[in-house]
């Protein structure tokens, strides 16, 4: 099956149209919604079983590599599919997966999934919400796969158009104003990176030139990933220079950074999950934030490597940033979502840590953040859905004493903020050790690594308003209009026990996921430094 | 022979009175009759620059000329009549038919 | 016959299998899965002894054992093998003996609350949440690297946070419980980053292969400064655990769980992982070879916080009423004496490396001693004052009294666990407690500082004797003066205190046959020798005058509290004592200052912090939304005033003009007439005039 990758992006695509087309009821349509994305699922899993052991590989063979164009150049890229036939303007139709992306297409289809059995119960237009997720999916595992920029762009793109329709009709009171600073921030940051798209296109040929013989413009990511690598390890003396690369990766990062979001870009992000629906804050947190992060890996580390040997302070700084400032915002906030939204941000903080210290492990532990942030963010958002769902009400001052009423919640709920907390044997605890391993060991610091104590604490504030949170709303007298809450509901609790069980595999066998990482990191990025 | 600048003076003088006619007076008559003043003084002119340089065709046009004036005169003629007619009068100030 | 790694990985799938099968299906089992969790205890304590066993039979007595690392799986894979990060179990002398010690007491702990917690809701929870405790103190002495002993620490942290909230409803529990989470975690952090310090020093995190690099090191990657700065880190991460000031303020509060969580976290797991860790951290105190200059610096801090600690403690527990929290205290103050005597071993070893000598470990092995000792006679108090608890309802000691007669056996244990206690002989405390004080003489000859930590220490001895008779005296001598009907605990209840009060004998009777603590446990060299037994006059004086203090103590406490022949009033009489009575029972006001701190600062920062990004960045953000509205605004006025106006404006003149030029229209011909001849007139000229300047024009050019 070598159109495993397009099947992958048809697949919800049909599935979008059709649950809106045929779900002539509420309940039609939300079967073919899970249905389509059942098999999604199932498709990427065995995507993903395969790059975890080759030997394991079911139905597609093992992951095949494509040979490298020109001798030297290693990216691991499998299951390559190519068609060329628009190349006189530079654009043609590439996906590719490698252990970057495989992770991420695997969230990706999983969460949809749960998101659709998590709303098992929702009434307002059934056909378009749930045809919308699928779209979204599509739209998703579109940007995970696509190795063309404008493939990549039109991806990214289409990716705000049903998050903008499920914030702006599903959401919340306040969700016109959410939707459209959504939309105007990803735009503004969307046609940013344009730029640095078509400047990387005009400056192309000599590029693919030295990478695929054609002396012609191209959009084509492969040709320069193979270039900067093959100019890391010395074989190609030209390539893009760095006063050519250092502007294109600002408006690059740009773009990224929005959707990551980082500080000081971050204020859609609490505004979009506090309006969203359960299902859209799912999505949006679980895979929407994990584009910027990728963005960064793929485009800004493995195409523009020289820009970021000069530029890695900026990722540093802004990580470090996020990750203190939104620890503290987090221990003030009222609302259970907003807390989990701004946490959100201090999570990906560590992502562009990682990226910055410009070793392999902590690259390789950015990447696993994205991941594991993924799994952890959608079992958090989905509590906040649930206790919303519940009692009425998501402020924590008028929640207490849940865990007498609501025992399941509240173990779901002590689970997910003690592995958001990066609790030891939990999945992010890895991620952000191997950051922190990282950034401690970069070589650009110096004795600036000292400066590790200012992220660090970060972890003790986190620690703080987790533990803090659960003591208002978990412990303490039940009050008497929260009495009566349910539990949760039986469609929920499917979504949390997939979710918990993966905090717990994750935690305990992070060698399942890493493995694919530390392949993608060691063959994409030689140049890295450190242990 | 008589010098041509005599005669381009006389045919001068006719355009004058023509002219003066046909801006000053009030009388639609007499200003027809200073058009033809007009005519005339440059169909002697015709004449006068065709006996000077020996080519009959000023002549042709002399000719031309006095026939057109005089359908000219007709149809002007005919025109005050009517307006006459219709208006009871042929001064010219007291018709305002041309005004926006 | 299974292998032998397996039996190892057994000790701790155990108690891990348990709480998987408690968690899930606790609710169908009687007792709340308390069954399940005792059988798997039990298991891990009968592999743990047979490990032991193992250990001893290829020559553990006497150091001719060698370490042995069971290899597991890799946790994070690198391209190099050699640095990928393994789960493995390391099992020599030390961990051998924590794995049974933890796995007995945690079994006797467990036994006990199946009488206990019978009467509790949320048994499953109760013993779910103690075995994972159990596999976390498990892992945590078997870890063969510094990042799986953090992992297993941490999960202890979990479950300690978990246990102390366990009366979810008590908001008192739910603070305790936040409290003791938080205070150690910012030990945890000092830990990871010593972690990180020694990942990218050493490429490595295994004991033995950071031992084995370190001499080739130094000083290049390994500098002086980050010699002393790793086990200062390490240590960090100890004093958040075993709760030695300035990070001792959870403890007392962490009584808020149940009695058997108090046991559980005091005497065999939690607190005495911090000790454990400091003495795993003995290889970076005491190097292998006398090329590496000793971080003396690391090792006096160590030396001094524990010095002072055990003073700090023991004064606050002189003045408490709650029976839990006097035992809490002394905790702090015990743990306090085993840092004390691993700093002052720490530096006499290090001055033996430093001098090419041989090392003397003996300040290591007393430290462990106590260790073992303080696991026994303090999960008897606890379990002891569970007990009384249980039959008073109460943890307040002024409603306690005269209890000796309704609880027979809890007096009698409870009395061999004070006498422990306060060391007094042949009870077990006093041989490990007059061993550290005498190590800590011995280390005052080699720097003066510690002849003042010897003071303190003593001073310290003769605290604990005190309160641990008061405790003593004011529960089970007197008249009552509560208002139940205390009667005795159930057998199994009973059975394990008495198994307990026995090891308070032989704890340290042991010692004898295997001539001394230190032929087991041991820093690189082993020492046999008897305790009391050929040991130099001085060590014999200074065992007796740690004694003699304990007596002295005991003394006061009989006069005051058995006897009231001095009334406790005297002590709070003057304005001073009062002052220093109200300083010990708000504790030093440390609590409070912490309490202030979190308020004011920390969550005063968050607010700021929150009210910054919701007014200035969301404000900027919303702002340049408001300025773009406004631009708009504008551009739509430019529109319709200025460009489409120009349209309009051109318009509207044509129309004005032709309106204005209408006028010219009189409608008389002759004015028309005069028009024309004006224009003939005007060309007229102009051609004249024209032709005039272009000869004039030409002319001036020839």
């Amino acid at each position: 099956m070598t159109y495993i990758l397009s099947l992958l992006i048809l697949i919800p695509l049909v599935g979008a149209v059709v649950a809106w087309f045929v779900g002539t009821s509420q309940r039609l349509a939300k079967l073919i919604a899970l249905g389509v994305s059942l098999i999604e699922t199932t498709l990427a899993t065995l995507l993903l079983v395969g790059f975890i052991n080759p030997g394991w590989a079911v139905f597609f063979g093992a992951p095949t590599t494509t040979p490298p164009p020109t001798p030297g150049a290693y990216v691991p890229l499998y299951y390559m599919e190519r068609y060329s036939g628009w190349s006189q303007f530079g654009f043609n139709y590439i996906v590719g997966v490698d252990g970057l992306s495989v992770p991420l297409i695997w969230l990706t289809t999983l969460l949809t999934t749960l998101a659709i059995v998590f709303h098992w119960d929702e009434e307002n237009r059934p056909r378009a919400f749930f045809g919308l997720f699928l779209f979204l999916e599509m739209t998703l595992v579109g940007v995970f796969m696509s190795l063309d920029l404008l493939l990549f762009a039109v991806f990214w793109e289409l990716v705000i158009i049903p998050m903008f329709f499920l914030i702006g009709i599903w959401g919340g009171p306040n969700r016109r104003y959410a939707a459209l600073k959504f939309l105007i921030f990803t735009q503004t940051g969307f046609v940013i990176m344009l730029l640095s798209i078509f400047a990387l296109y005009f400056n192309s040929a000599g590029v693919n030139a030295a990478v695929y013989g054609t002396n012609a413009n191209t959009l084509d990511m492969t040709a320069f990933l193979h270039g900067a690598l093959r100019h890391e390890t010395g074989t190609l003396a030209t390539y893009l220079t760095v006063g050519l690369q250092i502007p294109i990766f600002a408006a690059f990062l740009v773009g990224f950074l929005v959707k990551l979001p980082s500080f000081p870009f971050h204020t859609w992000l609490p505004d979009a999950h506090v309006e969203a629906p359960t299902g859209g804050s799912v999505l949006l947190a679980g895979v929407l934030l994990k584009m910027g992060g990728y963005g960064i890996f793929r485009i800004n580390l493995g195409i523009l490597p020289d820009a970021t040997k000069n530029l890695w302070w900026v990722l540093a700084v802004l990580g470090t940033v996020s990750m203190v400032y939104a620890a503290f915002v987090c221990l003030a906030q009222v609302d259970l979502k907003r807390l989990i939204a701004y946490s959100s941000i201090g999570h990906m903080g560590f992502v562009l840590l990682g990226a910055s210290s410009l070793t392999v492990i902590g690259v390789q532990g950015g990447i696993f953040q994205l991941f594991n942030h993924g799994i952890i963010t959608a079992i958090l958002f989905m509590l906040a859905g649930s206790v919303k769902h519940a009692t009425g009400t998501r402020d924590i001052p008028e929640l207490q004493g849940l865990a007498k009423v609501m025992p399941q919640f509240s173990f779901v709920l002590a689970i997910g903020f003690f592995a958001s907390l990066g609790l030891p044997g939990l999945n992010s605890f890895w991620s952000e050790f191997m950051v922190f391993v990282g950034a401690y060991g970069s070589p650009n610091l110096g004795e600036m690594r000292r400066l590790i104590i200012i992220p660090l604490i970060s972890i003790v504030v986190t620690a703080a308003y987790y533990v803090y949170t659960m003591q208002r709303i978990l412990f303490g007298e039940v009050p008497e209009k929260l009495g009566h809450s349910h539990d949760l509901l039986p469609w929920e609790r499917v979504s949390y026990v997939v979710l918990v069980a993966l905090v717990f595999l994750v935690g305990f066998l992070p060698f399942l996921f890493l493995g694919m990482i530390n392949t993608y990191t060691a063959g994409s990025f030689p140049w890295l430094g450190g242990l | 022979m008589i010098p041509l600048q005599y005669e381009l003076l006389l045919s001068a003088m006719l355009l004058c009175i023509g002219l003066y006619g046909v801006l000053a007076r009030r009388n639609g008559i007499i200003v027809l009759m200073s058009i033809e003043i007009i005519l005339n003084a440059s169909i002697l002119n015709f004449v006068a620059f065709s006996s000077y340089s020996g080519d009959a065709s000023g002549q042709v046009f002399a000719l031309l000329g006095i026939a057109v004036a005089a359908a000219e005169a007709a149809v002007g003629l005919a025109v005050f009549l009517g307006i006459y007619q219709t208006h009871g009068t042929i001064e010219l100030d007291k018709i305002r038919f041309l005004k926006w | 016959m299974i292998a032998y790694e397996w039996v190892v990985w057994l000790i701790l799938l155990f108690p891990l299998a348990a709480f998987v099968l408690i968690g899930v299906l606790g609710r169908y089992l009687p007792e709340g899965g308390g069954h399940v969790a005792v059988g798997a205890m039990a298991g891990s304590f009968v592999l743990s002894l047979y490990v032991f066993i193992q250990v001893l039979q290829q020559g553990g007595l006497g150091g001719a054992f060698t370490p042995q690392t069971i290899e597991g799986f890799v946790w994070i894979p690198s391209l190099l093998p050699e640095n990928s990060i393994k789960i493995s179990l390391l099992i020599d002398n030390l961990s051998a003996l924590m794995l049974v010690l933890v796995s007995f007491l945690c079994l006797l702990i467990f036994i006990y609350s199946l009488g206990y917690m019978h009467e509790e809701e949320g048994k499953p929870r109760y013993y779910a949440e103690v075995s994972l405790f159990a596999t976390g103190m498990l892992g945590t002495v078997s870890a063969d690297n510094f990042l799986q002993l953090l992992i297993f620490w941490e999960i202890m942290g979990l479950c300690s946070y978990l246990l102390i909230g366990f009366w979810d409803r008590k908001p008192e529990a739910a603070a305790a419980a936040k409290k003791a989470f938080l205070v150690t975690r910012i030990g945890d952090v000092l830990f990871l980053v010593g972690v990180l310090v020694i990942w990218n020093v050493f490429a490595t995190l295994s004991f033995g292969e950071i031992q084995r690099k370190m001499a080739s090191l130094y000083p290049g990657t390994l500098t002086p400064q980050l010699l002393t700065l790793i086990p200062l880190l390490l240590f960090g991460g100890a004093v958040g655990k075993s709760a030695q000031f300035p990070l001792h303020a959870w403890l007392p509060d962490a009584m808020e769980g149940p009695t058997t969580v108090s046991a559980l976290i005091h005497a065999a797991t939690m607190v005495k992982a911090g000790v454990y860790l400091t003495a795993r951290a003995f290889i970076f105190l005491v190097p292998l070879s006398s090329a590496v200059e000793p971080p003396f610096t690391a090792i006096l801090v160590i030396a001094a916080i524990g010095g002072f600690t055990t003073l700090f403690a023991a004064t606050m527990a002189v003045v408490n009423f709650d029976i839990k929290r006097v035992l809490a205290f002394s905790t702090i103050s015990q743990l306090a004496y085993m840092f004390l005597g691993l700093g002052a071993g720490a530096y006499i070893m290090a001055t033996d490396v430093s001098r090419g000598e041989a090392v003397d470990s003996a300040g290591y092995s007393a430290a462990l001693y106590h260790l073992f000792n303080h696991a026994f006679f303090k999960a008897l108090l606890f379990l002891g004052a569970g007990s009384v608890i249980h039959a008073v309802n109460t943890n307040d000691m002024r409603e306690m009294g005269g209890l000796s007669k309704p609880l027979p056996v809890t007096s009698k244990v409870m009395l061999f666990g004070a006498l422990a206690l306060a060391g007094i002989v042949p009870f077990s405390g006093f041989f490990s407690k007059g061993e550290i004080l005498s190590v800590t003489f011995d280390a005052g000859s080699l720097n003066s500082g510690f002849y003042l930590l010897w003071a303190l220490g003593v001073g310290t001895a003769f605290l604990t004797a005190f309160y641990t008779f008061r405790l003593w005296f004011m529960t089970f001598r007197g008249e009552y003066r509560g208002h139940q009907h205390p009667h005795e605990s159930p057998p199994v209840m009973t059975v394990p205190l008495m198994i307990l009060a026995g090891f308070t004998l032989v704890s340290g009777l042991l010692a004898y046959p295997m001539q001394g603590f230190g032929n087991l446990v041991f820093f690189q060299r082993p020492e046999a020798a008897f305790p009391l037994l050929g040991v130099p006059f001085q060590h014999l004086l200074l065992e007796g005058v740690s004694m003699g203090v304990a007596v002295l103590g005991l003394a006061l406490a009989w006069a005051v509290y058995a006897t009231k022949r001095v009334p406790a009033e005297r002590f709070t009489a003057s304005r001073g004592g009062a002052f220093i009575h109200r300083m010990l029972t708000k504790r030093y006001w440390i609590d409070d200052a912490y309490d202030a701190f979190g308020r004011t600062v920390v969550y005063g920062t968050a607010r700021a912090l929150d009210w910054f990004d919701r007014r200035v960045i969301d404000g900027i953000v919303n702002g340049v939304g408001r300025a773009g509205v406004v631009v708009a605004t504008g551009t739509d006025r430019f529109d319709r005033q200025v460009v489409d106006g120009a349209v309009n404006a051109i318009s509207l003149e044509t129309v004005r003009t032709s309106l204005r030029l209408r006028q010219r229209q009189t409608g008389q011909v002759q004015s028309y007439a005069w028009v024309v001849v004006l224009g003939i007139v005007v060309v007229i000229a102009l051609m004249f005039g024209l032709s005039f300047l272009q000869r004039w024009w030409s002319g001036l050019g020839r």
